[in-house]
This record gives C-alpha cells, structure tokens and sequence, in this order.
C-alpha cells in the first residue's frame, strides 16, 4: 500500500534475502576466496608454523566456527557444498500504528563454482498512521474493501500483503573472483515492481586488496486503490563501486561509493499537503485540518520526477581478540533534492564455536529536502514542489541493535544436518523535529528464524 | 605530478532543524587568499595518502597471518540477512538512505515509498 508511509515495515522486504543469495552462508573455511562483501583474503591459515599470536588464548578448534563451517563436516569427494535453508519470522510495530507480520523462506545451493539461490517472502501489513488518517481517500474508506469493490464507512486503517520472489546465480573461483546476477519481484495491492543487478569482486595484490563493483536497476508500476484509472511509472537504476583492503593482522577496511537515480512518479498517490497555518485535530480514524487556504483536504503532494543520490562509505573492522571483532562504519549522503544525511554506526561481536552475538549502536541525522516546510502558509501558486512526508524533512534517529545465533544440532559428519537458530531484535526512536504531526516515533522489530544445512 | 582540482563542494548544515545553508568548503581566494593554497594541499595530501595506502602502503599481511581477520565477526557483514532486512527498514524510513548497488543486491520496490 503506497498510501502507508508511517508504516514502513511494509518495505522490509526489501533486498532482504538477496544478500543471503551471495552468501547463503559464510565463506568455507577450507575456502580461500573471500564472499565480495568480506575482508579480502581473510581465509584461515594454511600453515600451523605461521600462526600469528602465539599467545593467544584460543585455541585453534576455538577459532573454527560451525556457523560458518569451522566445524567441516566429513569430507567428501566431491566439491559439492550442502543446500543451505533458512525460514524466519518476525514482526514489526511501531507507535504510529502500523504492525507488519513476516515471513521469509531462503534456499541456496553451490555446484563447484557455481551458486544458486532464491527466496520468498510475505508481509502482512496493517495501519493506521498519520500517513493514513491523514490522506483524504485512506482516511474515509477501508482500503481493503475498497480494493475488493466493496463499500466500507469506517476507514482509518489499511491492510495490505506484498509478496516477493527473488533468484540469483553467480560464479566464483578460488582466486578471489566473483560475479553474481539477481533478479526480484515484488507486488501488492496497488504496487508492482521488478529488478535485476548484477555485481562482482576481483581480489589483487596477493588478496590483500578486493575491488568491488555492482549495478541495478529497477521498473515500478504504480496504481492507487482510490482511483482505479491512474498508473503511474517510476524507474531507478543504482550502482556501486568500492575496494576493500586488509591492513594488519587485526585490520580490515572498505571504502565504497553508492550511487541512485530515481526518475518517474516518486509521491504518493495518497498523501496530501494542506497549504495556509492551519491546525489538526488527531483523531483516531482520521486527522481534522482547520484554517486552510483551500479546501481542508489539501492537494496531492508535487516532488520532482527526478532524484540522484550520493553516498560515500567507509568501514573499519578491528579485531581485539580472536573471535571478537569491532566494526564501525560512516556514511555520508548527498541527493539533488538537498537531503544531506550522515550515519555512524558501532558493533561488538563475538563468533564462537557454537554461538554468535551482535551488539551495536546506529545514529543517523539528516537534512530536509529542499522543498520540504512545515507549513505551506502561502497560495499552493507559489509553490512548484510541496509535500508532507516526514522522511523528506529534519530527521534524527538512534538504533540499538542485538543479532543472536546459536547452533542446536551440529553435524558430525557429511549426511547429518545442521541447524541453527536465529534471534534479531531491532529497537528504533526516530526525531521529526517541525514535523507537527509526528514528533517522534519509536518501534521495534524481532525475528526468530532456524538456518540448516543438508 | 598529481594534479587535485578544485571541487564545487557544497553542503548544507541544516542538520536537525532550521534553514539550509551552503557551508564554505570551496575557498574564494579573493576573500581569504592565505587559505587557497592549504584547501588544494590538503586535499593531494589526502589523494596520495589514500593512493600509497591501497597501492600496499601499510603492512602486507599473508594469507597465513589472517587467522583473527577469517573470524565470522570480522567480516563486513556477520549475518547478511539480517543486515538487509534492517537495512530495508532503513530505506524507507530515512530520507538519505538508499539501497546500494554493491553485494547482495536486487530488491524490488515497494510502495511505501
């Protein structure tokens, strides 16, 4: 549902299985070529004699880790890795009124240099946020039973499904090269929309160094659940470039730029921009606007049909013992629309035999858009642009973040399974500083899920 | 000899509120002729410190020295899919962040947007 912008857990779907498509799992540890988005070269060592930190406490069986087949099962003969699987759900809510329920379902599978993978998923989302009680057409009319041709008085809320099936394919040899192809599909009731990106890895320098690069590009189809005439397009294409290099023995960087044009109808059929000084009454079903220039309804919201983005990245992973790892990651953005963001973000980690844990902290702050006002208060003649969504204007907001792993059947030789279980939680507060409407917003997001191996 | 040309960089440093404007990156030498040389210096500075660094200007470490790099936690991404189903949250809820083209890409849209 195009019209649920406070309920941004619709869009958790997005991207979220394809990464695992190029790693189902982590690197093999007989494997000496890094996955594209790993340190470069960081295989194991082959040679016991050139071990460094002799002094260290953990043992080399402590080094290994089933998660990422440290604890190898029987070899076999043949090259053939085990099919990975991963199911998870999970669910989201926040305090503007929007739950999302999940459910994705991942398969991968390596034959020799080859990789395949594909997923589903499935959200359900339901919401009453100020995007929704605010919109004329949302605020009116059920937008269920306004989609199944049904008349409805009580509006308020929408519900809404998205469905998305991705695959992928890629190539990798033992020297540290790679290229993956992904495809996806998403649709819901209003929404449609289709991607296909291609990336790579080349490691150089005696693997202390990987370039990384990548390009995609994406076709949406726009439609609106209140009027069943419009159609809209909007297409974005984005690309990647980047290099990633160990530095010492506990050292590790990548630097990356991330580039984005979006071009087509980037508003929201749904959404509506009052003009004048006007008040608001929030009510449950519906948002009340008093003492507009116009009519209380407003107009539907006018941005650009064309947005280029800019992004520079630089992480540093440090490692303080052997198992324990500090990443830390800035991000700066730039976008013709005027929105400057930066992100800074810190995790602890720790990767035992048996278990992993992630802890880690994310502030983000972000300019407005140009054309972004709290108030409109002049004639909507003046204006070329204007919109209500908050995410275009100030923002500020902090993440704690605490990732879980913890094996529950090991394999203790090639015909067993391994299974794993997952644990997420995500806690969110975000600052909408001038945006009357929504100050704040807090929310949270848990998923449990099991991965195996056969 | 390594030429650094001056960027039309701008920015604006309306950062959590008020009105946007344009920070004084770019040096007029008119105005302040001392700092017109140090902004092109520092930025040759950076240039060749980043070249010397990824050309293996730090110390190379072998294969066999990557025993602490090889751990699960030192990797870029611990758990990838838990990475982008945050990351896709991050999406649509922060105005400047976008999906990147980089590894594990090729997600469709939705309409929350």
């Amino acid at each position: 549902m195009r019209g649920m912008r406070g309920g941004l857990a619709l869009a958790l779907a997005l991207g979220v299985v394809t990464t695992a498509h190029a790693q189902p799992t982590d690197p093999p540890a007989g494997d000496p070529a890094p996955a594209p988005s790993n340190a470069p070269g960081t295989a194991p060592p082959s040679d016991p004699d050139n071990l460094p930190g002799s002094d260290d406490t953990a043992t080399a069986d402590e080094m290994r880790d089933v998660l990422s087949e440290s604890h190898p099962r029987a070899v076999s003969d043949s090259n053939e890795e085990p099919a990975t699987g991963i199911v998870r759900a999970g669910a989201y809510h926040d305090s503007d009124q929007t739950t999302v329920l999940r459910t994705i379902g991942v398969l991968g599978k390596t034959y020799g240099q080859w990789v395949l993978g594909g997923s589903f998923t499935v959200d359900a989302v339901t919401s009453a946020s100020v995007d929704v009680r605010s919109s004329p057409g949302l605020s009116t009319v059920d937008t269920v039973t306004s989609a199944s041709g049904r008349s409805s008085t009580s509006g308020g809320q929408m519900t809404d499904t998205r469905y998305q099936l991705t695959g992928s394919g890629g190539w990798k040899d033992s020297a540290g090269h790679s290229v993956t192809l992904s495809t996806a599909a998403a649709t819901e009731t209003d929404y449609s929309s289709i991607s296909v990106g291609v990336n790579g890895s080349y490691d150089i320098l005696d693997r202390t160094t990987t370039l990384l690069g990548g390009i995609s590009a994406t076709d949406n189809w726009v439609s609106s659940v209140l009027d069943l005439a419009l159609h809209r397009k909007m297409a974005a294409g984005a690309w990647s470039a980047g290099v990633a290099r160990v530095l010492t023995r506990d050292d590790a960087v990548r630097v990356r730029y991330d580039g984005k044009l979006s071009s087509g109808d980037l508003a929201s059929p749904y959404r509506n921009v009052r003009f004048g000084n006007w008040t608001a009454v929030l009510g449950m079903q519906q948002i009340t606007f008093s003492n507009t220039i116009g009519s209380a309804d407003g107009l539907p919201e006018r941005v650009p049909e064309r947005r280029v983005s800019h992004a520079a990245v630089v992480e540093w992973v440090h490692s303080l013992a052997l198992g324990v790892g500090l990443h830390t990651e800035v991000r700066a953005a730039h976008d013709s629309w005027a929105i400057n963001s930066l992100t800074s973000s810190v995790e602890l980690r720790l990767a035992r035999p048996s278990w992993r844990l992630l802890a880690g902290y994310r502030f983000y702050m972000q300019s407005r858009a140009s054309f972004f006002s709290d108030k409109y208060t002049m004639d909507p003649s003046t204006y070329t642009y204007y919109t209500s969504d908050k995410e275009l204007g100030s923002e500020n907001g902090h993440l704690v973040r605490v990732d879980l792993s913890k094996v529950v059947i090991d394999a203790e030789s090639s015909s067993d399974t391994k299974m794993l279980l997952d644990l997420e939680v995500d806690a969110v507060h975000y600052n909408y500083p001038g945006f009357v409407l929504l100050p704040s917003r807090d929310s949270v997001f848990v998923m449990a899920g099991i991965r195996w191996e056969l | 000899m390594l030429q650094v040309h001056e960027l039309p960089m701008t920015a604006h440093d309306d950062f959590g509120e008020g009105n946007s404007a344009e920070l004084p990156l770019t040096i007029d030498p008119l105005r302040n002729p001392s700092k017109s040389l140090h902004m092109p210096t520092f930025r040759a500075v950076i240039v060749v410190a980043l070249v010397g660094w990824l050309s293996g200007g730090c110390t190379h470490v072998r294969a066999a020295q990557r025993e602490r790099l090889a751990s699960p936690a030192m990797q870029f991404e611990m758990d990838p899919i838990a990475d982008s189903q945050r990351d896709s949250v991050l999406e649509i809820t922060e105005g400047g962040t976008f999906p990147s083209a980089g590894p594990g890409t090729a997600g469709a849209g939705c309409g929350c947007n």
